[in-house]
């Protein structure tokens, strides 16, 4: 028999089918060109909360041309791009690209974004990019194509007034591949309570993970040793701090397909812990479904894992962790989740916080999983429990369109003592019109944050996803239109 | 927390959520009552316990004992691997298989990737060189 609590997560489930957010557009068709993939944090300062959203930014732009059969990028080229909004959401000012330098003269995007937690109006925006030594390799400095071989690098953008504008902060590479700078990957950034800001990529030359920290909101990145030693790790990284005591803790995968993770102190990483939890590795998707063919590839995606540190009590004594799998029963893509304990990452496998395999007949598959908790200062002295916050997309061959979950992801105890996990629905946007390119890019990722109060409300989560409710017109190699931001969850 | 209690927590948070999520077009979740010290202890237990474990596909969890090699084929892809397998150049890696034998494969492809692909450790499957469009854009 099923517990209570699931079969009534289930009747909610059922009643919320019809409930949705329409979100708003934050970019839209009259700046030209596309943006998606995106990263977004609340930077809250004094009496104002303002919320930054960097993405991949195909705004029109001189340096960056489009054949009849190739893209081409030039110096100036940047895809690093961000819009705020001062009403939670409601309303949008497109900030601009952030500008690259004379030695770093593209900035190619891939966003990840962060404040400092002690003083947010200093946000971080992280981007892959290329240096003048990779550029001048290209014939005639023009980059036709694929960028993946002149990508030497990154860089970190900052903003003093949190998050309206950007500039150019300081640019970060190794050598230990490539003389000219090796190929960064991914990015992530995240803060302590102290002022440390952390960012991370994978060295896709070497398969390892480089995690660099600035001391202090002026500080300078200098790279930390590598915290998952001499293993190959494949995916982007994902950093999450504890707060209540400031270890930075890293996610990623290897090539075995299992997420560890690796814990820094503030002088050290403790010894790598590994989950038993495995993700499919950047998985691509079909027309019908299943796993892409080089054809008919309608979607391709990012990393399929994400993480987060919460609370039962007073203290942070938990991480939640939910990941993508493939399902031998019928071949589509799922959520699953697991929690862990914070002290030694003893995790557990929770399917039921996921969407479920589903059965032989099951065609539709989900896809980038996120996981965030959220806890205010008054919860954690009340000893509240931080609230968990789910979302997933899912692709429906039926109609070649795109829906957008986010729920309550919980744990109780029954009657009997018997440990219960549910997920309940809290809002959906479904059938969303798909348009990404001819490569299957529509962003490989999106993002999930707590917004925290807004107005008379105390626990609100918000969402950034791809929107091309503006209609598909176009898709090509390199691009498609129209594809733009939507925020859902003011 | 007896039955009945659970049920009404959870028909509460049932009523909160459809009210902040239909009523008022809010992502917003109601908080959660402090939680007792046994409480909070039962849960810690069950993610201490040992017996929620996920037991991975042969698509998911892969044993890769051999990357490399003197004879290990040359490939300059991004997340390529290659090996030298039994003393043959694989276009992927040494892979240790149920009955321990070690095998040349590219994950779940035997005998590694044909040429004109290469075995690409991010996405885990033969990918087409010279492509490699995993990364943004």
């Amino acid at each position: 028999m099923r517990p209570p609590s699931a079969l009534l997560a289930a009747v909610v489930s059922a009643w919320l089918s019809g409930c949705a957010m329409e979100p708003v557009a934050v970019t839209s068709k009259n700046g030209g060109g596309s943006q998606s993939e995106t990263a977004f944090s609340i930077n809250r300062h004094g009496d104002t909360a303002r919320v930054t959203i960097a993405y991949n930014d195909g705004t029109t732009q001189s340096a960056i041309t489009y054949t009849a059969t190739t893209r081409v990028a030039t110096a100036g080229a940047t895809h690093l791009g961000w819009s705020h909004s001062a009403d939670f959401g409601a309303n949008w000012t497109y900030g601009g690209r952030v500008q690259g330098n004379d030695d770093w003269p593209i900035l190619w995007g891939d966003p990840g974004i962060g404040h400092s937690v002690r003083d947010q109006r200093y946000v971080y925006i992280v981007s892959l990019a290329i240096p003048k030594a990779k550029l001048d390799t290209a014939p005639g400095g023009q980059i036709s194509g694929a960028v993946n071989a002149y990508i030497g690098g990154a860089c970190v953008a900052r903003s003093t007034d949190s998050g309206q504008t950007f500039s150019l902060y300081q640019c970060v590479q190794t050598k230990e591949f490539d003389s000219k700078g090796d190929f960064y990957d991914g990015g992530n950034v995240a803060s302590d309570g102290k002022g440390n800001i952390y960012a991370a990529w994978v060295n896709a030359d070497t398969n390892a993970i480089h995690v660099w920290r600035a001391v202090g909101e002026g500080g300078t990145f200098q790279k930390l040793a590598n915290p998952f030693g001499s293993r190959t790790m494949v995916s982007h990284a994902r950093l999450r701090v504890n707060l209540d005591n400031d270890d930075l803790f890293v996610m990623a995968m290897d090539d075995n397909g299992e997420l560890l993770i690796a814990r820094w102190n503030g002088s050290s990483w403790a010894a790598v812990r590994q989950t038993n939890m495995y993700a499919v590795g950047y998985p691509c998707i079909a027309s019908n479904g299943a796993n892409c063919t080089s054809a008919d590839t309608v979607l391709r995606t990012g990393p399929q894992f994400s993480f987060d540190i919460g609370a039962f009590g007073k203290t942070n004594d938990h991480i939640r962790m939910m990941f993508t799998r493939r399902s031998s029963v019928n071949g589509r893509l799922y959520i699953a989740g697991a929690g862990c304990n914070l002290d030694d990452q003893n995790c557990q496998y929770i399917p039921e916080w996921g969407t479920g395999e589903g059965g032989a007949d099951k065609v539709t598959s989900s896809y980038n999983p996120l996981v965030r908790a959220y806890r205010s200062a008054a919860m954690a002295n009340n000893g509240e429990p931080s609230l968990w916050m789910g979302s997933h997309a899912t692709y429906h061959p039926g109609s070649g369109r795109v829906g957008y979950g986010m729920g309550g992801v919980g744990m109780m105890e029954d009657a009997a003592n018997q440990d219960v996990f549910f997920y309940i629905p809290v809002f959906q946007l479904p059938n969303r019109i798909l348009c990404a390119d001819l490569r299957g890019y529509w962003g490989d990722y999106d993002d999930l944050q707590a917004l925290g109060p807004v107005g008379q409300r105390s626990n609100v989560f918000a969402r950034t996803f791809t929107d091309s409710s503006q209609g598909c017109d176009y898709r090509w190699q390199f691009t498609s239109q129209h594809v733009h931001v939507g925020f859902t969850g003011q | 927390m007896n039955t009945s209690r659970l049920t009404a927590f959870a028909l509460v948070a049932i009523v909160l959520v459809l009210i902040a999520a239909c009523a008022s077009q809010v992502a917003s979740l109601p908080n959660e009552k402090p939680l007792s010290d046994r409480e909070i202890a039962a849960r810690q237990a069950v993610l201490a316990g040992a017996g929620r474990t996920m037991e991975p596909t042969s698509s998911e969890r892969f044993d890769i004992v051999v990357v490399g090699g003197s004879c290990a084929p040359k490939v300059t892809a991004k997340f390529a691997v290659s090996a030298c397998v039994a003393e043959k150049p694989c276009n992927g890696h040494g892979l240790r298989i149920a009955s321990g034998e070690v095998v040349c494969a590219c994950y779940e492809v035997r005998g590694g990737c044909d040429s004109g692909s290469f075995c690409n450790r991010r996405t885990r499957t033969c990918s087409k060189l010279p492509q490699d469009t995993y990364h943004a854009q």
